[in-house]
């Protein structure tokens, strides 16, 4: 592929719409080319931005209007117009069929008895039961198809405020949620509530919530902080460093605290958080104590400092790039879905 | 509270949230029944809508008012008429709920009850365009340090007034997208949907998804650097 093809796919790539095939051309290009690597940081920039707007907030008022006028409507309809007219029209077919054949009969002195093959003397079979009456009103509520099982992460999430990016519903499992209303007002959630966009979740330490499946979460890890997945698996992003954590966890297995590949918790910071669902193996970068380790669970990453190749680290294998070598400016990573500049603080 | 132990209790004395006919047992408070109908899926929801459940409705509207109405907005560009066709859409969701069958995904039948209200509500000219194409965006000089704090990868924190503005400023170049553009980009970035279901809510291919995906972002990222030019 030369820059001009994979330049038309950059969007593509950066939405994750690329079948795997042209995901692995556009992601060998961008480790090699440093102008379509700096294209596609920026269309990842611009989605971050974008990403942020707040959209049109709801409101009670509107959620109790819109109610209102439903129960002022009457009932759900049961069928269309085009369905009820042809139910009218077979009744009146019927009907005129029935009134025929009863026409007819008579005058062949014929009872329509008879000729079901009734005898006039006995009595037609009936049921000893009266036939079940339907149900009056709706069904109980455990009659509701239950839900189909999907992924959801059970987190125990750190003491900060996490910002709904997304529509989702939490719930609540144990420790105090409260959330953030316009204006500051705080309240507690309940075991389960909606939040609307753009309200924040504060936790006290220890919380346990339920993310909603596609849940979008920006979550402030704080330095003593730590985030730990209970069931399913969540994917996290700071800046351009993707993280799924995996595999994911079935409901019996034992909650997990996420860890870099050397074993620390994860880095204080601000992270967006989402609900991975079915997604795996993508890359992790941190760094610690002066030391950038890369481990790529599929495909490889490649560490560049002002277009110089630094290193390359292939699948399952562990890159170090110690003190004397560190990387004291921006860094290429590519993995998966992302082609962005890291910047390394000291 | 779980279905099972819900359905044990189930006896009488109480009238049911949202349905006069059906009766519930005392311990089955109003917000309990609120709590276990936001664990509902959106089917379950619906099904229960259909036996004429004013509460599921509820449930349900709550759940997707904001992005109906973000997804009319991305239409019409107005907060009001987006409100309007957002409370059509869950009216026609409403009113439609016995023949709702759960082969699609709820949201993809949602967005597109939505979208061709809001496609015939331009058709028929009943919309004008609130904003022109050629107003100029970021007239406020401080817009562009806003962007930039925003568009900044770590967070930075931003005063409620900043938020405001970034606010203001961020829908300000969404609205200056042509509709096309404008309304895709919103259901990839906003919505999170694949180009997949968004072709399949306008009726579209998804190579033209693709396309308006990338000249929506051609097109906001000449408005976002003029902005920060400016600044």
């Amino acid at each position: 592929m030369d820059c001009n093809e994979v330049r038309e796919l950059l969007s593509p790539y950066n939405d994750n719409e690329l079948s795997e095939d042209e995901l692995r051309e556009v992601a060998d290009h961008l480790a090699t080319c440093r102008d379509c690597a700096f294209e596609s940081t920026q269309i990842a920039d611009l989605k971050q931005l974008i990403r942020r707007w707040d959209g049109v907030p709801g409101s009670q008022e509107f959620r109790a209007g819109v109610v209102g006028r439903a129960k002022e409507a009457g009932g759900p309809s049961s069928a269309g117009w085009a369905q009820l007219i042809l139910a009218v029209i077979a009744g009146l077919l019927l009907a005129a069929g029935i009134v025929f054949l009863m026409l007819h009969l008579q005058g062949e002195g014929i009872s329509l008895g008879e000729w079901l093959g009734i005898t006039g003397g006995e009595e037609a079979p009936v049921s000893a039961q009266p036939p079940e009456p339907e149900a009056a009103g709706p069904a109980p509520l455990s009659a509701i198809p239950t839900p189909q099982p999907v992924e959801q992460p059970a987190i125990r999430l750190p003491k900060g405020v996490e910002k709904r990016l997304g529509p989702v519903t939490i719930r609540r499992l144990d420790g105090k949620v409260s959330l953030e209303e316009p204006g500051g007002v705080k309240r507690a959630a309940s075991r389960s509530d909606v939040i609307p966009v753009g309200r924040s979740v504060m936790t006290s330490p220890g919380a346990r919530v339920e993310l909603g499946v596609d849940a979008r979460y920006r979550v402030s890890l704080g330095p003593e902080s730590s985030l730990t997945v209970g069931t399913g698996s969540v994917r996290l992003r700071r800046g351009s460093v993707l993280f799924i954590s995996e595999p994911p966890l079935g409901p019996g297995d034992e909650p997990r605290i996420i860890r870099s590949p050397d074993g620390t918790v994860l880095a204080a910071g601000a992270y967006e958080l989402r609900v991975a669902k079915g997604e795996a193996k993508v890359y992790l970068a941190f760094r610690t104590e002066g030391t950038v380790r890369l481990v790529t669970l599929r495909g490889s990453v490649e560490l560049l400092r002002a277009g110089k190749h630094l290193g390359r680290s292939g699948a399952g294998q562990e890159m170090k790039l110690d003190a004397a070598g560190r990387l004291t400016g921006p860094a290429l990573y590519r993995g998966g879905a992302a082609v962005a500049p890291l910047e390394w603080k000291d | 509270m779980a279905l099972e132990s819900l359905s044990n209790l189930w006896g009488s004395s109480v009238a049911v949230s949202g349905h006069p006919g059906r009766r519930l047992p005392a311990e089955v408070t109003k917000g309990a029944m609120v709590d276990i109908l936001n664990t509902q899926s959106d089917e379950a929801l619906m099904a229960r809508v259909a036996r004429g459940y004013h509460d599921a409705f509820d449930v349900l509207v709550g759940r997707y008012q904001s992005a109906v109405m973000t997804f009319c907005y991305s239409f019409v560009r107005d907060h009001g008429r987006s409100e309007d066709l957002a409370q059509d859409t869950f009216l026609r969701v409403y009113k439609s709920a016995a023949r709702y069958r759960p082969t699609a995904k709820f949201t993809t039948w949602l967005y597109k009850i939505a979208a061709n209200l809001c496609i015939n509500a331009l058709k028929k000219g009943k919309l004008r365009r609130a904003v022109s194409l050629d107003s100029p965006i970021g007239r406020d000089p401080d817009g562009s340090k806003i962007i930039e704090k925003i568009a900044a990868e770590e967070n930075i924190p931003l005063t409620e007034a900043e938020k405001n503005e970034a606010q203001k400023l961020l829908t300000e170049a969404i609205d200056h997208l042509p509709e096309e553009q404008r309304t895709t980009i919103v259901m990839v970035e906003y919505h999170c949907m694949p180009y997949k279901e968004i072709a399949d809510i306008l009726g579209v291919s998804v190579s033209a998804i693709k396309m308006r995906v990338k000249r929506a972002r051609e097109n906001l990222r000449e408005m976002l650097k003029v902005l920060r030019q400016e600044g």
